[in-house]
This record gives structure tokens, C-alpha cells and sequence, in this order.
């Protein structure tokens, strides 16, 4: 078997050797599937008529060495280009998924951010303006009292406070009660203007200029004097309402 | 014919895997940076600029017209002039002779400061700005010492060929 020429063959019937072309065995003349093609290892569509030929000659002279190699590089091929589709495929998927993805989140950066800039800060208008407007409400509950009304003040001061402010305000108006009660004081402050400094939407840095009025005694002993203070308070919010966290005197 | 079979999907496939590790770069962007991933600006990008040109524009004024310096009045002055705009620059260009008489007469010196800028109400092209400022000042009233004042400024600003300008200067009282 191993002096066959490459254009010869051994017939499946009566193994003699014959011409790989023949379509009848010229000894038994047996009916025979022609092979010749010598260039079958450049034929690309090879695998198909491997298994023709298989299935047509059932005989052992089908394993012959050389139609082994013959089919192992088309199927290599074969692979090749099935993975190469299949590869193409979930590339194709994968890419359109993550445009989906840069669409989602480009699209929330037009949209979603209009009340919040990339950087944090606070742009949209509404939000703005409630800063505005707690920024000048809690300063005037902060430092606002009546000596009348002292516990009940405190009260509605304290429910807008961190903890810590909050600490703070209870020391320093354990110190004033007891000149405040006895001097009858009342202390009303009024929030000329807010101006936000720098605010994102859990903090809040406002410039607050308040005239705050002192009124001690009653009646003809009453004395009241103006003092005009610029403040810098910081605001924080942990979800819901804006909450006084501290407050700092500028001179 | 064989060749362009097998290079034809492989080029496809290197061009598919390259557009997919750049969207996935810019994912990762997005999830880092936040909106600014996004090309160009966004209305709230526009709008923070424009917070951040505002509060310059005011401070750069402010120190421009609590600053006095008697030897160099006329660059003092035309410095204030550069950003004011509408009533303010009429009230100050009307008393720029007497302001400059009486820092002659006075020798005049001050130096201002801006502790902090804030923002009120914000247009396109309109904006209420307070400052907290103060100056140093120096003169023959306080006999050569240097007396430390406190202001309360509110600024009305308008937008003018893309500058923000002072229209309206007013101490708070």
C-alpha cells in the first residue's frame, strides 16, 4: 500500500490498484466512486465529499493514510471559521450591549443631572432656592428668643439641628437663660439676605447677612440695640429637610 | 479566494473586539467621572461655569473697588470701570473726580479683602450676589493707622457679551 502513486488507488472490491480517476475497477470491474483530485488538500469544501466517500466505500482502504491528513485540515478549518462566526457573534452582541450601556448613562447625564452638576454642586433652581429659604429660616429660629417663650423656642430651634450643633446651642443657651429670663430679653433676628457659597445635596455652605435686635426690659427701662452680623452657616441634609450643622460669626 | 475567507472575519472580529474595549472604557469613565463622561457640557455643567464666572467676576470687582491707592488713582479706577456696567458705572464714573480728589487730599490707602461670595437668585444674564469684604485702610483721618472695616456688599450682576458685570453696588445696612 505504501508504493500506491498519488493518482492511484486500491479498489474496495478486489484490492488491486487502480487509478484514483476510475469510476469501474479494471480487474473486477466493480463500480467505484471516482477520487482523483490531486489538489484536494487546497479544496476547501473537502469535508463533505470525505464523508461520501466514506459512506460509499465502507472498506478499510477508505483509512488509508492519506485521506486521514486530507481530513484533518479542512475540519481544522472548518473550526477555525465556525469559532471565527460564533466569535463574531457575542463580539456583535457584546458591543451592542455596552452602547446600550454609554446610551443609558450619556442619556442620564443630559437628563438626570439637571439639578445636579457632574462636580456635585447644587444648579437646579428649586433646589437652590429651598437652600435659600432654610438657610435664612433656621438662622432666624437659631437666633431668635423671647424670654416669654424661651423653652418653646428652643424646642422649635433644636428640631433643625445635627447632633452636634445641637450640643453646641444647648451649652451656650444654658449659659444665656438665666441673664435672659432675669433681664427680660427678647433677641429677634432677621435674615437680610442668603446667598448660597457652595452647596451639593447633602451639604450646604450659605452666607446669611442677619440684623439681629436686642430688646432687654420692658415698659420705660426698655433698651434695644441692632447689631449686624454676616454668618456662615453650614446646612446638611441626610434625606429629607435641610438641618442647621454650624454656624460661624465673620468679623 | 481562500486568503479573504479567513482574514474577512478575522478583521471584523478585531474591529468588533476594538469598538468594545472602547465602550467599555467608557463605561468605566461614566462610572468613574460621573456625567462628565458625556461629550460636550451638560445644561448643569453650563450652569456650575457660569455659578463659578459669576462669583470671579464679583470678587475681582469687589477688591477692585475697596482697593485704594492715592499715588495710582487712574488705574484704580479704570480697573473698577473695566467690570461695571448700567447705574453703577454711571454713579462711580460721576464721582470718580471727587473720589480721586479726596484720596489725594486724604492719601489714601486700603486694601480690600473678600472673605466670601455668595449667590442669591440666578438668570441667564441677570444675578444677586452678596459678599462678605473688608478692608484695611489707611489715611490721614486715622492718622496713619490702619483701621480694619467690615462690609456687607450686594452686587446685582449682568451678563454682557458673555461677561458678567456689575450693574449695581449696594452696602447692606
Amino acid at each position: 500500500m505504501a508504493k500506491l502513486k498519488r493518482d492511484e488507488r486500491v479498489c474496495p472490491f478486489c484490492a488491486e490498484t487502480i487509478k484514483a480517476a476510475a469510476t469501474r475497477c479494471r480487474f473486477c470491474q466493480s463500480e467505484v466512486t471516482p477520487l482523483a483530485e490531486p489538489e484536494l488538500e487546497a479544496e476547501p469544501r473537502p469535508p463533505l465529499r470525505l464523508r461520501t466517500r466514506l459512506r460509499s466505500e465502507p472498506g478499510p482502504a477508505a483509512e488509508a493514510p492519506a485521506g486521514g491528513s486530507k481530513l484533518a485540515v479542512p475540519s481544522l478549518q472548518e473550526l477555525r471559521s465556525f469559532v471565527q462566526q460564533r466569535l463574531t457573534l457575542v463580539l456583535a452582541a457584546l458591543v451592542l450591549l455596552a452602547a446600550a450601556g454609554v446610551g443609558v448613562s450619556w442619556w442620564r447625564a443630559e437628563q438626570g443631572t439637571s439639578e445636579v452638576a457632574p462636580d456635585g454642586s447644587l444648579v437646579g433652581d428649586d433646589a437652590r432656592t429651598q437652600v435659600l429659604v432654610a438657610a435664612a429660616d433656621l438662622t432666624k429660629r437659631t437666633l431668635s428668643y423671647d424670654y416669654k417663650t424661651l423653652a418653646n423656642n428652643m424646642e422649635v430651634a433644636r428640631a433643625r439641628m445635627t447632633p452636634s450643633f445641637r450640643k453646641e446651642y444647648d451649652a451656650t443657651m444654658k449659659q444665656v437663660r438665666a441673664n435672659t429670663e432675669k433681664n427680660k430679653i427678647v433677641l429677634e433676628a432677621v435674615p437680610v439676605s442668603s446667598a448660597i457659597i457652595k452647596a451639593n445635596e447633602q451639604r450646604a455652605t450659605v452666607l446669611v447677612f442677619v440684623n439681629q435686635t436686642t430688646t432687654a426690659g420692658t415698659g420705660k427701662k426698655r433698651n434695644q440695640q441692632l447689631t449686624r452680623s454676616t454668618l456662615v452657616i453650614t446646612l446638611t441634609r441626610g434625606g429629607g429637610d435641610w438641618a442647621m450643622h454650624k454656624l460661624t460669626a465673620l468679623g | 479566494m481562500n486568503g479573504t475567507s479567513v482574514t474577512k472575519p478575522f478583521v471584523i472580529n478585531t474591529v468588533l473586539a476594538a469598538v468594545l474595549l472602547g465602550l467599555c472604557v467608557w463605561l468605566v469613565l461614566f462610572a468613574v467621572l460621573g456625567g462628565s463622561a458625556a461629550p460636550g457640557q451638560t445644561s448643569a455643567e453650563e450652569r456650575a461655569q457660569e455659578y463659578s464666572d459669576i462669583r470671579r467676576s464679583a470678587r475681582a470687582e469687589t477688591l477692585a473697588f475697596l482697593t485704594i491707592d492715592h499715588t495710582r488713582m487712574d488705574e484704580m479706577t479704570a480697573r473698577v470701570l473695566d467690570g461695571a456696567t448700567g447705574d453703577f458705572e454711571k454713579q462711580y464714573r460721576a464721582s470718580l473726580k471727587s473720589l480721586k480728589d479726596s484720596a489725594a487730599s486724604q492719601e489714601s490707602f486700603a486694601k480690600g479683602r473678600v472673605a466670601e461670595v455668595g449667590l442669591s437668585e440666578v438668570d441667564a444674564d441677570s444675578a444677586s450676589v452678596f459678599v462678605a469684604a473688608g478692608s484695611k485702610v489707611r489715611n490721614k483721618g486715622t492718622k496713619g493707622e490702619v483701621e480694619d472695616r467690615s462690609w456687607r456688599i450686594k452686587l446685582t450682576m449682568v451678563k454682557e457679551d458673555d461677561r458678567w458685570l456689575v450693574s449695581q453696588l449696594e452696602f447692606v445696612g
